[in-house]
């Protein structure tokens, strides 16, 4: 009656150690389940960035790329411009120039020389001509005054035509200065936005790059636990085998109780659901060393 | 995505299972009675089935030969996954209607490229 009990608790001990063996690796594989998910679901949150990341780069590129061509129209037409407005300037300012000036100056202090000569002559005639030659000396006061005032404008115009040309020189200068400066800036902008352009596309790549990177570990993080799980299954495997045992014990428990023993090994035997078992039983029984052999784990075969 | 039934009374081996199909983007419904996997059948539409053979309530063989009488998978692919290896029972196996066979322990490189070939 000892025995048989040692037998049921043997049997029972054996029961709770599946039983706890089971609970153990449905927790640890539900852990992995969620493991996986969480590497999926990240996987998937980064490869929705990346696209976004992409997409927002390669807009700003685009756009950068749009002002830099734009930009470079702008200069190219701006430098045109300016230079025809400095050509207008220089051409006015050839129109000025002193030799034009005097020659003018010439010519009008000629027209007056000869014109106070027509009046001196005048008012030598009207001198002679006496009572007679008065309305002779009327015409060469008149060509006098005409002289006179002549006189004054040619000094005014060669004064204002010298601060003309003071003026357009200036003007001259400050545009040519305007339009290095000027085109100078545009140049500067010119390379930044070209340069952005570049840093946008690196950063653009570098970018990718992080992403596939994380993606890859997180693939092989999935793997991992992949791999890591299919391990469960030597739980079940085991969990056989003891059951295996517990059918054993029950037929021992069996044999103490009715103390017959007709068929105990062939019925046990019986239970067995691999080929190490009943190997193992085999040389048991006869009595012979085991020996190593390869068992069909992991064997496939298509029907 | 490919649906699979996978039918084992050991519910660690089920999620080993369904754990590894999963990360490859099977979907996975998983049973431990034969009964509920048939009435589940019917219901749903599997691109492939698994299951193991020693099993208390429905063994495998009389499941697999339950699943061929069902006009809609006379032609759907079964896999055993079982400890056996006895040429006997596979040769039962392969008379009830199974498609192919491993034996366990196996490894998920072994499962996968097993279901990759044979599921529809």
């Amino acid at each position: 009656m000892e025995a048989q009990k040692l037998v049921k608790v043997l049997e029972k001990q054996i029961e709770k150690v599946i039983q706890l063996s089971e609970a153990a690796v449905i927790e640890m594989s539900q852990a992995s389940e969620s493991g996986i998910e969480i590497v999926k679901e990240s996987k998937e949150e980064i490869t929705a960035s990346l696209q976004e990341v992409e997409k927002l780069n390669q807009k700003s590129v685009g756009d950068l790329n749009y002002i830099a061509a734009e930009n470079s129209q702008v200069l190219a037409e701006t430098e045109e411009y300016l230079k025809s407005v400095i050509k207008e300037f220089e051409d006015l300012f050839e129109l000025w120039e002193e030799d034009s000036q005097r020659q003018i100056v010439q010519i009008l202090e000629e027209v007056n020389r000869k014109t106070r000569v027509v009046a001196l002559n005048a008012t030598i005639e009207a001198a002679r001509l006496g009572q007679a030659g008065e309305s002779f000396a009327v015409v060469a006061k008149e060509i006098q005054k005409l002289v006179d005032q002549t006189s004054g404008a040619i000094a005014k115009l060669v004064t204002q035509n010298r601060f003309l040309q003071e003026k357009v020189k200036n003007m001259d200068e400050r545009l040519t200065l305007m339009e290095s400066l000027f085109l100078e800036k545009l140049k500067n902008i010119e390379s930044l936005v070209k340069e952005s352009s570049k840093i946008g596309e690196e950063w653009g790549k570098t970018t990718a790059k992080i992403f596939a990177k994380t993606e890859a570990s997180l693939e092989n993080l999935s793997k991992v636990i992949s791999a890591e799980v299919v391990n469960f299954q030597f739980q079940d495997l085991i969990a056989q085998r003891l059951n295996n045992v517990i059918q054993g014990l029950k037929l021992i428990e069996e044999y103490l109780e009715k103390g017959e023993q007709k068929e105990l090994l062939q019925r046990i035997e019986q239970h067995y659901t691999s080929e190490e078992e009943r190997e193992i039983h085999y040389q048991a029984v006869n009595n012979k060393n085991i020996e190593k052999k390869a068992y069909s784990a992991g064997e496939i075969e298509f029907f | 995505m490919k649906k699979i039934l996978s039918l084992d009374d050991s519910v660690t081996m089920l999620q080993s299972v369904k754990i590894t199909l999963k990360a490859k983007g099977y979907e996975v419904a998983t049973f431990t009675k034969g009964s509920e996997a048939l009435n589940n059948l019917t219901r749903d539409k599997y691109d492939l089935i698994i299951t193991d053979l020693n099993m208390p309530e429905m063994d495998g063989i009389t499941f697999i030969q339950k699943v061929r009488t069902i006009p809609s998978y006379k032609f759907t692919p079964i896999l055993v996954l079982t400890t056996e290896s006895q040429a006997a029972k596979k040769e039962q196996a392969r008379k009830a209607g199974a498609t192919a066979w491993i034996t366990k322990p196996f490894t998920a490189e072994q499962l996968l490229m097993v279901v990759e070939k044979i599921v529809r």
